[in-house]
């Protein structure tokens, strides 16, 4: 049964937004209440704006109820960002989607925070855009910003927060804000508050964004490791002598797992820039891992592609066995990976579960791909457990969580990181003394 | 609670949630990317009311059976869930446990009543001489499929078509069975395999040397028929050169195709080889067959606002042609039209109308 004040706050918002825009019966709210993550939380309601100043009454109208206010993009989240954990509104925001303003030369576009990475891609000819965490693009610009999402190629072109020069908020009062100059930010500060936190301290309505141009040359290969120390001694190389790494991402386990055998861990790396650059790394390259005596060839491009853009690595896990997958997404510093990957091993183990380790070790980025029965209820149970082993053990390491993915109903506390929950509950409590938006995210309370 | 057969349990809980079955979905982008109407809501609420999370009410058992089954899901879901047949397979599960949505009773009594789901609204070989018999062992047995007999113009031009990709086209007539493929879509697995067997011992009866259906939904689906749909047919004939295609005349060639949705681009492929041809790349979501009809007959509101999208998507093209590949969508949308083949400035046509124009 729906909570009183937010049926009170849907129906105000119903009468300016038009009843076709509040979604309150039980099929719909139902069909709100999950995303990727495997987690259900049915919303009292669901509004589906089309302009920011839809978004401003919604925003407003709920915070005078004290009602939560929840954004939501495409519902891919890996850790329930979109989810309604305490109840209140989800702000469906898939209606706006209109690309507002594009230049050709420069890459740059302002586009409503409803746009799909699929239709990003579209846009230009020879641009694409870089973080496509879905693999298929269909996660929205506003999710993407809002959790700071990462991709393989994020070992070139950084995370979402990189390619983003501004953002139009709506704040928890109402308020609507542009974070943006018509040039380069001169202040990161405002703007880095917003990126990444999550939709708790507003929603995002519209982004300014400069998608990178397609590399001119590149070239990929596939390794075999007996040893995933040695793609730690692999990357310092790489890193040295200033190769051009567009993606560099390890299986763990995976040969194992999938296949039934084979060498502890299989990898992509490609090369990317001028073509003669490209040339010279790889052969580089391919004398460091000859001298080093591991195995490796090159890579057809569109294979590396279904690795990086579709994903294939990460879904061919979950096809293998006809298992679920739980995917726990960290941050270790990359000389830590290792440790990190016999933590992931050892609680697999335990736990009796099979796990494929993907890290990037450009990033330090490791994701524990935990393979169970959906229908064995007690393996269910031991997934989560596991999950939540693997982060302890993760904070225990030095690492964080949720790099890529953001951290969702995983939240900060205290212990794990004290100055970031001291100034980020200030800014908290002063932007959004009620607690609305998106709350049980991110932070605790 | 509703206890799905263990196979089913298991695909839905397989679903990771990632919304790519919903990039090809028709309904959600026809009902403004509103979750509920795409493929993924559809596996996350079985799968919910599989674990007793949500109830089974009436409403949610009309949702369950009626969206587009275009089936395109399938192809989209990156963990290789067939999306479509879980839809189906609970479906048929539904039924199994007594749950019969009101929405398809009806389908139901007029297939027992007349041998096809759509039997009450049709009369089999209109277009054929009244005391037609078709000949065993012909070389080519034309199966139009139901509801081509509700447009007979097309039956025609297909049948002509036929006759010049084939010496002796003989027609399935005024006897043909349905062959179980809507029934099938809809969950209905005992009357859709009574209607494959009587097809099949039919076929078996008249021995043809091919079959070629004008129905592509029961074509592709029932690969164990041995009908082959029309558009491939056409194809391998142009292909192996016993016909051309003739080009374009005049300049508003700017063709939008609405093609079958379990064809394999055969369609695209024949117009794109017609010179003059400027066929316009469509959403990955366009496409439309026989399996539309429960929408089209339940819900017709929303078939409208399906064929209105396409109509305005193909408008804001420029289009210049909209030709409806599979014959039963062409059915549907010239009800739906009130026999209006001119829209917008664009012209509605059949594929095997079309074909027949520019094809020597």
């Amino acid at each position: 049964m729906a909570e009183e004040p937010a049926v009170k706050a849907a129906e105000e918002i119903a009468s300016q937004l038009g009843e076709d825009r509040v979604l309150l019966e039980d099929l719909d709210r139902s069909a709100y209440s999950y995303d990727a993550s495997g987690i259900h939380a049915i919303p009292s309601a669901v509004v589906r704006p089309s302009d920011v100043e839809d978004v401003s009454f919604v925003v407003e109208a709920a915070n005078r109820y004290g009602v939560p206010v929840i954004p939501r993009g495409s519902g891919t989240s890996l850790v329930g960002g979109p989810l309604p954990i305490e109840g209140g509104i989800v702000v469906d925001m898939q209606m706006m989607n209109g690309v507002l303003d594009k230049d050709d030369y420069s890459g740059l576009i302002r586009v409503e925070s409803g746009v799909k990475v699929l239709e990003l891609n579209k846009l230009f000819p020879d641009r694409f855009m870089p973080i496509n965490p879905d693999g298929a693009g269909f996660s929205t610009v506003g999710g993407l910003i809002a959790e700071d999402a990462a991709s393989p190629l994020s070992a070139k072109y950084g995370t979402m927060k990189d390619l983003v020069i501004g953002v139009e908020v709506v704040l928890p009062s109402g308020e609507v804000v542009l974070v943006e100059q018509p040039g380069p930010p001169s202040k990161w500060n405002a703007l880095g508050l917003i990126l990444g936190s999550e939709g708790t301290l507003g929603i995002i309505t519209s982004a300014y964004l400069r998608l990178p141009p397609i590399p001119e040359s590149r070239r990929a290969f596939v390794i075999e490791f007996s040893d995933v120390s040695d793609s730690i001694t692999v990357q310092n190389t790489v890193e040295r002598e200033g190769m051009g790494v567009m993606g560099f991402e390890v299986y763990h386990n995976y040969r194992e797992v999938v296949e039934g055998g084979g060498t502890e861990a299989v990898a992509y790396l490609e090369l990317a820039g001028k073509e003669e650059c490209v040339d010279l790394w790889s052969s580089r390259l391919s004398e460091v891992l000859s001298s080093m005596e591991i195995q490796h060839e090159e890579a057809d491009l569109s294979d590396v592609d279904d690795i990086w853009v579709r994903r294939k690595g990460l879904y061919e896990i979950a096809r293998s066995r006809g298992s679920a997958i739980k995917v726990v997404s960290m941050r270790v510093h990359p000389h830590l990976v290792r440790d990190a990957v016999q933590e992931i091993d050892r609680t697999g183990s335990r736990m009796k579960l099979p796990v494929v380790t993907i890290f990037d070790p450009p990033l330090g980025w490791v994701m524990a791909v935990f393979l169970y029965d959906p229908t064995n209820e007690k393996e269910v149970e031991r997934t989560e457990k596991a999950a939540q082993n693997v982060i302890s053990r993760t904070i225990s390491l030095g690492g964080s969580v949720g790099f890529g993915t953001g951290v969702g109903i995983n939240r900060i506390s205290q212990d794990m990181d004290e100055g970031f929950v001291t100034i980020f509950s200030r800014v908290k409590e002063a932007l959004d003394p009620n607690w609305i938006m998106n709350p049980g995210k991110l932070i605790e309370r | 609670m509703v206890e799905f057969p263990e196979h089913l349990i298991r695909e839905l809980g397989r679903c990771i949630g990632c919304g790519a079955c919903n990039i090809p979905c028709p309904m959600f982008h026809v009902e403004d990317l509103r979750e509920t109407e795409g493929a993924r809501a559809r596996i996350k609420l079985l799968s919910m009311l599989s674990n007793g999370k949500i109830e089974l009410t009436e409403e949610f058992l009309s949702y369950t059976f009626t969206c587009m089954n275009c089936g395109l899901c399938s192809s989209f879901c990156p963990v290789d869930i067939d999306v479509f047949g879980v839809i189906v397979g609970s479906r048929s599960a539904l039924i199994d446990m007594g749950y019969v949505p009101l929405v398809t009773v009806g389908m139901r009594d007029v297939r027992r009543k007349t041998g096809s789901p759509i039997g009450d609204r049709i009369t089999k070989g209109v277009w054929l001489p009244p005391d037609f018999q078709p000949e065993k062992g012909a070389d080519l047995l034309f199966f139009a499929g139901c509801w081509v007999h509700t447009v007979p113009e097309v039956a025609l031009a297909a049948n002509k078509l036929l006759q010049k990709i084939s010496g002796e086209v003989v027609p399935a007539g005024t006897n043909e069975p349905c062959c179980g493929g809507l029934l099938y879509v809809i969950g209905e697995k005992d009357s859709s395999e009574e209607s494959r067997e009587e097809l099949r011992r039919f076929l078996a009866d008249l021995s043809p040397k091919r079959v070629v259906s004008g129905c592509s939904l029961c074509a592709n689906m029932f690969t164990d028929l041995g009908m082959e749909d029309l558009a491939s047919a056409i194809e391998e004939a142009l292909e192996e050169g016993r016909i051309k295609t003739k080009s374009l005349k005049g300049k508003k060639n700017k063709i939008f195709l609405i093609p079958s949705c379990r064809s394999k681009g055969a369609s695209e492929r024949i117009l794109r080889s017609i010179k003059n041809a400027d066929v316009i790349e469509v959403p990955e979501w366009v496409c439309c067959d026989c399996g539309a009809t429960l929408i089209y007959q339940a819900e017709p509101e929303k078939f409208d606002r399906w064929l209105r999208r396409l109509l305005d998507i193909a408008s804001s093209m420029n289009a210049d042609y909209v030709i409806i590949e599979e014959i039963a969508c062409y059915s549907m949308i010239y009800e739906a039209l009130e026999g209006r083949n001119k829209v917008k400035g664009m012209k509605i046509v059949s594929f095997p109308s079309f074909l027949l124009d520019h094809i020597s």
